[in-house]
C-alpha cells in the first residue's frame, strides 16, 4: 500500500459573511471531531454569518463518525442561521448521503 | 457405550450405508433429509461417536476431495459443510448424545483466521460424548479470545485446530499464550503436517491426526504441564534474519510489483478479464503466503508441496500452471537481498520441473 | 592416656610426628587395623586404638575411605585428590589421606563444619531463590484462581511441608480448598466447614484481626484439614495470604510426625511464599469478579443465535472489529410473532461508532425495537418513534438499520423490507440471480423527521434475503491490498449461494471478506440471511428444532 492512513488537514479561509473550510484527508472516527471543533470554533467567533461552505474535494474517506459530525455542523449551523454547503463533493460522498437519505437535508434549501 | 449396540460386522456396514445416505442428502443440499437420516440412525441405536466420526466426518472428507477434483464451487463446498454441521448439531442434541462430564474441562478452538469449524467441532463433540466438559470456541478465535477464556476457566487443556497451513504463524502464537498460562495444548488439523512436524515444532504439548486420536490422547493421561520458559523465542532460531516480518510487512507491495511485471513476462495475461485478473492477484498473494510461512517455519517443504499442489489443482480446473514459473522468478528477483526467500523459491521451480504425481492436500 | 599425651608432647616420634597435632590425626595399616592415633583423634573417636580394627572404631564413611585407598590396583584418575568427608559426632570432617612407605595410611581429620554449613546456607538460599522466582512466574502467568490455588498448594508441598491446603475465602457457605501432598497432583474441593473452627484460619481468611503465622495442635484440627493416608500429623501451621490490601485466602502446611519441624527460617520463608501467593490469587479473583460483570453486561449486547422460526430458515454472524471486544457497533435481532399467521420482525443495523460506546448504544436501539413490537408491521411509524427515543441535543450519533417482517406463505416466504439509511438488502433468487430490494430511508437518531420506503419481496423455497452492514463491503484488502470488497464483488459471491441454507450464505459471506481482508484491520461486520427452506416437507419425527414449523 502505497497511500498511509491520512492525517485530517483543514484550511479555513473567510469573507465578511462566508467562511469557507477546506477539508483534505479521511473524516473518520480518528479525526472527524478536529473538523467539528474547526466549525463550531468560526460559528461561536463570527456570529451572524451567512454560510459556512466545508469544500470537499480532497476529502479521503468518510465513515459514520464523519457523517455524523456532518450532521452536527447542520445542527449548529442551523441553530446559528447559518446556511451549510458541501461544495465539489466526490461521487463517494454524494453516494454516502444519498443511501443515509440525508442528501436532502444538506443540500435541500435553508441548510 | 450403549448396551444394545448389534455386533461389529453390521455395524461397519450399516455406517457405511449412513456414509452414502448422508452423501446424497448433503450433495443434494438437503438439510433435512441430512439431520433426519442423522437422528434416525441414532434413534435405532447407532453409537454417536460413529455416527460423527464414520460417517458425518467420512462424508466431510468427501466434500473436500469434490472440491480439489473441481466437482463443486467453493460456495457449494460451504453449503455441503453447514449442513454437515447442522446434523452435528442435531446430533448433539439426541438423547443418545446426552453425558454428564466426568473428566475433566476442555477449552476448543480454532485458530484466528482458521473457518473450518468442523473439525474442531467434531473433536468438541467427541470429548462431550466421552465425558469431558467442553468449552467450544468455534472458528477463527483471536489469541486474546482464547487466553480471556482460559483465565476464567481453568481448562486442564486447549484442543487448537488449524487445516490452512498458512494460519501456522498464528497457531505458534497461540500455543505459546496458552503455554504462557501454563495451559497444554493438543493440536490437530492437516496445517500441522501429514506427520505432526510442525506441531512438535511449534511446542505443542500433543498433535493427533483426527479426533478420535485426540480423545484417545487426552483420555490416556493428562498433558505435561508446560513451564514458564524465559528463553521462548529460541526455537526459530531462523527468524533472527527477520526474512519473515519484512516479506509478510511488504507483501502488499510485492504481490503489486509481481502482478505488473508478470502481464509482461506472460503475455497470455494481457487477454484476462477482470475475474481472471483478480483470480491471479489472489493466486499471487497467496504463494507470497506460503513463502512467508516456510519462512516461519525454515521448511522448504511446506512451499514445494503448496507448488505442486497448486499445478495440480490448476490442472484439475483446465489451467495449465505455466503462470507459475515466471511467477517464482519474479518473486525471487524481487526478493533477491533474501537468501532463505530466494532459496525456497528456487525449490518451488525445481519441483514444477519435476515432480508430476498427484500429490495429496496440502493443509 | 596422660603418660601418652606427655610422652608424644615432650618427643615427637620420628615415624609419628603428628602426635602434637590440632587435628585429628589415626594411622591405620593396609589391613585395616589402626596403628597410631594422635591425642585430638582418640578424643574425637575413643574406640580408636592400637590394633582395633578401624570398621569397629570410626564411622563407616572413614573405614570406606580406607579401603579405597589400600585398595591394590590402578586407580582411576582423580581418586587421590577426592576428598572424604562425613560426620562424627555432631561435626562434619574432612579426611585427607597419606600414604606412607608402609603402606599404612595416615588420615587427616579435618573439622569441615562451619564451612560446610555457610555452604549448606549459601545452597538454601540458592535454592529459595530460585523456588521463589518460580513460584512468581508460575503463579502470575495464570489469572485463574482455582490454577493459582493448584500451583499454591502444588509448590508449597513441593517446598515447605509433606501436605499443603491453599483455602480461599469463602464462597458462600463453602470453603472452596486445594489439597495437594507432596509429589501428588492437587485436588480440589468445596468445604461445607467454619472456617472459625480452625484457631486462625478465620482471622487468615478475613484479614482481620491481622495474624501472623500461627501453630496449632494437631490434635486439635478438624478431619478435613488432613489429607487422606497422611498418617498422623507432627507439625501445622496455618499462614494467612495476603492479597492486593485484601485478604486473598490462606495456607495450612503439615508436616508428618517424625519428620523435622518447622525452623523460624523456615516459617519466614513460607511467609515470603505466601506473600506471592497471596498476590496471584487476589489478582485473580478481582480479575474473575471483573469478567463476570463484563460477561453479564455483554450478554445483553451480544447478538442473538439464529435459527429457525415458523417455517423460515435464518442464521446470523457478526465479527467486532477489534480483536480484543466481542461486542460492537452492529446489531441484529429477531422477534418471533406472537400469534400464528403474524410475521416475525427481523433487524440489522449499525450505530455510528466502534466499541464497547457503540455496543451501548446497540442495546438502547434493541431494547426500543422490542418495546415498538406492537407496532411490528408499521415500519414507517417503527422508525419514527425509534427516531424520537433516539434524537438527543448533544448529540448526532445515529443508526442505520434494516426492518423486516418475515412471514410464511405456503411454501413462500414473503418479507416487507424497510432500509432506514442502510445499505439495501440483496435477494438471492434459486437461478443465482441476485437483486437488490427497492427500499430507501433516512437514517435514525440525527434528524427530526425520517421517511423511508417499503418494499415487499416473495422469495420461493431456496431464496433468501441477505441483509449486512457495510463493514462486509467497506474491507478493504483483497490481493493488492488496497481495494474496497465492494457491493459488486458480495452480489458475485451471493449469486453462487443459490439454493444454499441461510447459515451457509452468511458463513459464506464472512469467510469471503476475512479473506478479502487477510491480517487487516476491519469495522464491524454482521451479515442475516432469511431464506425459503428448500424442502418444505418436513420429517415430523425428527423436527427438534424450538419453534417448528408451523406452516
Amino acid at each position: 500500500m502505497t497511500t498511509l492512513p491520512s492525517a485530517l488537514r483543514l484550511t479555513t479561509t473567510g469573507t465578511a459573511d462566508t467562511v469557507r473550510i477546506q477539508i483534505t484527508g479521511d473524516l473518520d472516527h480518528d479525526h472527524a471531531d478536529l473538523l467539528l471543533d474547526e466549525a463550531t470554533a468560526q460559528l461561536t467567533a463570527r456570529p451572524g454569518i451567512r454560510e459556512l461552505r466545508l469544500h470537499c474535494a480532497e476529502i479521503g474517506a468518510v465513515d459514520s463518525m464523519g457523517l455524523s459530525v456532518l450532521l452536527m455542523i447542520g445542527r449548529r449551523t442551523a441553530a446559528a442561521g447559518t446556511r451549510l454547503y458541501l461544495d465539489d463533493r466526490p461521487a463517494r460522498l454524494t453516494r454516502l448521503l444519498d443511501l443515509t437519505g440525508t442528501l436532502d437535508h444538506f443540500t435541500a434549501s435553508g441548510m | 457405550m450403549s448396551p444394545g449396540t448389534p455386533p461389529r460386522l453390521p455395524d461397519d456396514e450399516r455406517l457405511r450405508d449412513l456414509a452414502g445416505r448422508l452423501w446424497d442428502a448433503v450433495a443434494a443440499g438437503d438439510e433435512y433429509t441430512a439431520t433426519g437420516t442423522v437422528l434416525r440412525a441414532l434413534d435405532d441405536g447407532l453409537d454417536p461417536e460413529h455416527v460423527l466420526l464414520d460417517v458425518i466426518a467420512t462424508v466431510q472428507g468427501r466434500v473436500g476431495e469434490q472440491w480439489a477434483a473441481n466437482r463443486i464451487s467453493v460456495a457449494q463446498e460451504h453449503a455441503a459443510t453447514s449442513i454437515n454441521e447442522r446434523a452435528v448439531a442435531a446430533l448433539a442434541l439426541h438423547p443418545a448424545a446426552r453425558t454428564t462430564p466426568h473428566r475433566g474441562r476442555i477449552t476448543v478452538a480454532c485458530v484466528d483466521g482458521e473457518w473450518h469449524a468442523l473439525p474442531a467441532r467434531l473433536v468438541a463433540e467427541v470429548l462431550k460424548l466421552r465425558g469431558w466438559r467442553v468449552d467450544y470456541l468455534g472458528a477463527q478465535v483471536p489469541a486474546p479470545h482464547l487466553i480471556s477464556h482460559l483465565h476464567t476457566t481453568k481448562a486442564d487443556a486447549v484442543a487448537l485446530s488449524s487445516s490452512i497451513a498458512t494460519r501456522l504463524p498464528a497457531a505458534h502464537a497461540a500455543i505459546t499464550a496458552c503455554q504462557a498460562i501454563g495451559v497444554p495444548v493438543l493440536v490437530g488439523g492437516a496445517a500441522f503436517g501429514p506427520d505432526g512436524r510442525y506441531a512438535r515444532l511449534l511446542g505443542a504439548q500433543a498433535w493427533a491426526t483426527d479426533a478420535r486420536t485426540a480423545a484417545d490422547r487426552l483420555a490416556a493421561g493428562p498433558l505435561p504441564c508446560p513451564q514458564p520458559d524465559p528463553r521462548q523465542g529460541d526455537d526459530l532460531p531462523h527468524l533472527a534474519d527477520q526474512e519473515y516480518t519484512m516479506v509478510v510487512r511488504g507483501k502488499d507491495a510485492l504481490v503489486r510489483t509481481v502482478f505488473l511485471a508478470l502481464a509482461d513476462a506472460f503475455p497470455a495475461m494481457r487477454g484476462y478479464d477482470d475475474t481472471q485478473r483478480e483470480r491471479t492477484a489472489e493466486d499471487l498473494a497467496h504463494i507470497v503466503e506460503f513463502l512467508a510461512t516456510a519462512l516461519y517455519l525454515d521448511d522448504d517443504g511446506l512451499f514445494t508441496g503448496f507448488i505442486a499442489w497448486t499445478a495440480h489443482i490448476l490442472r484439475a480446473r483446465g489451467v495449465p500452471p505455466q503462470s507459475l514459473p515466471p511467477a517464482l522468478a519474479l518473486l525471487a528477483r524481487e526478493l533477491k537481498d533474501f537468501p532463505r526467500a530466494v532459496r525456497i523459491l528456487r525449490r518451488g521451480t525445481e519441483t514444477l520441473t519435476t515432480d508430476h504425481p498427484t500429490p495429496g492436500t496440502p493443509a | 592416656m596422660v603418660s601418652t599425651r606427655a610422652q608424644t608432647a615432650a618427643d615427637p616420634e620420628p615415624d609419628f610426628p603428628w602426635g602434637g597435632a590440632p587435628c585429628p590425626v589415626l594411622v591405620a595399616d593396609p589391613a585395616g587395623r589402626v596403628v597410631r592415633c594422635n591425642d585430638a583423634a582418640q578424643a574425637l573417636l575413643p574406640g580408636a586404638r592400637p590394633g582395633s580394627r578401624l570398621a569397629d572404631a570410626v564411622p563407616a564413611w572413614l573405614a570406606a575411605a580406607h579401603q579405597a585407598v589400600c585398595l591394590p590396583g590402578p586407580r582411576t584418575a582423580g581418586e587421590p585428590d577426592a576428598p572424604w568427608s562425613g560426620m562424627i559426632e555432631a561435626r562434619r570432617l574432612r579426611a585427607h589421606p597419606s600414604v606412607r612407605q608402609d603402606g599404612a595410611v595416615a588420615w587427616w581429620l579435618v573439622d569441615d563444619t562451619d564451612h560446610h554449613l555457610a555452604r549448606e546456607a549459601l545452597r538454601t538460599e540458592r535454592e529459595r531463590t530460585a523456588f521463589l522466582a518460580r513460584t512468581s512466574s508460575t503463579l502470575l502467568s495464570s489469572l485463574n484462581l482455582e490454577r493459582c490455588m493448584d500451583v499454591t498448594a502444588q509448590l508449597a508441598a513441593e517446598s515447605l511441608a509433606d501436605a499443603a491446603l491453599a483455602i480461599a475465602p469463602a464462597r458462600g457457605r463453602r470453603l472452596p480448598v486445594v489439597t495437594c501432598l507432596r509429589g501428588a497432583a492437587p485436588t480440589s474441593a468445596l468445604e461445607a466447614v467454619d472456617a472459625d473452627e480452625v484457631p486462625g484460619l478465620g482471622e487468615a481468611l478475613r484479614g482481620f484481626p491481622p495474624v501472623p503465622s500461627r501453630w496449632i495442635d494437631p490434635a486439635a484440627a478438624p478431619a478435613w484439614l488432613i489429607p487422606e493416608d497422611f498418617g498422623p500429623v507432627g507439625a501445622i501451621v496455618v499462614t494467612p495470604l495476603p492479597g492486593h490490601g485484601v485478604p486473598a485466602g490462606a495456607l495450612v502446611l503439615l508436616r508428618k510426625e517424625g519428620g523435622a519441624a518447622f525452623t523460624e527460617e523456615e516459617e519466614v520463608f513460607a511467609r515470603l511464599f505466601a506473600a506471592r501467593a497471596g498476590a496471584a490469587m487476589s489478582a485473580a479473583r478481582l480479575y474473575a469478579e471483573q469478567r463476570a460483570i463484563t460477561e453479564v453486561l455483554m450478554r445483553e449486547l451480544l447478538p442473538p443465535v439464529l435459527h429457525q422460526i415458523t417455517g423460515v430458515d435464518l442464521a446470523g454472524s457478526y465479527r467486532p472489529s477489534s480483536d480484543h471486544e466481542r461486542i460492537g457497533g452492529d446489531f441484529y435481532d429477531v422477534h418471533p410473532a406472537t400469534a400464528a399467521g403474524e410475521p416475525s420482525l427481523v433487524t440489522l443495523g449499525d450505530v455510528c461508532g466502534k466499541g464497547l460506546e457503540a455496543a451501548v448504544l446497540t442495546g438502547k436501539i434493541r431494547n426500543t425495537l422490542h418495546a415498538l413490537l406492537p407496532l411490528a408491521d408499521d415500519h414507517q411509524r417503527i422508525l419514527t418513534l425509534l427516531n424520537t427515543a433516539l434524537l438527543n441535543a448533544h448529540t448526532t450519533r445515529f443508526a442505520t438499520l434494516v426492518l423486516a417482517s418475515v412471514a410464511r406463505h405456503g411454501d413462500a416466504v414473503r418479507v416487507r423490507l424497510t432500509s432506514a439509511g442502510h445499505p439495501s438488502p440483496l435477494i438471492v433468487r434459486a437461478d443465482g440471480t441476485v437483486e437488490e430490494a427497492d427500499t430507501r430511508g433516512t437514517l435514525v437518531g440525527a434528524l427530526p423527521d425520517v421517511r423511508a420506503r417499503t418494499t415487499t419481496v416473495t422469495l420461493a423455497p431456496g431464496e433468501s434475503c441477505v441483509l449486512y452492514t457495510d463493514g462486509i463491503t467497506e474491507a478493504q484488502g483483497g490481493p493488492l491490498g488496497d481495494a474496497f470488497y465492494g457491493e459488486e464483488r458480495l452480489k458475485r459471491a451471493l449469486a453462487g449461494c443459490a439454493g444454499m441454507p441461510a447459515e451457509g450464505i452468511v458463513e459464506h459471506v464472512q469467510m469471503l471478506a476475512s479473506q478479502w481482508l487477510g491480517s487487516r484491520g476491519h469495522d464491524d461486520m454482521a451479515v442475516v440471511a432469511i431464506s425459503a427452506p428448500r424442502s418444505p416437507h418436513r420429517d415430523a419425527g425428527h423436527d427438534r428444532t424450538p419453534g417448528g414449523c408451523a406452516a
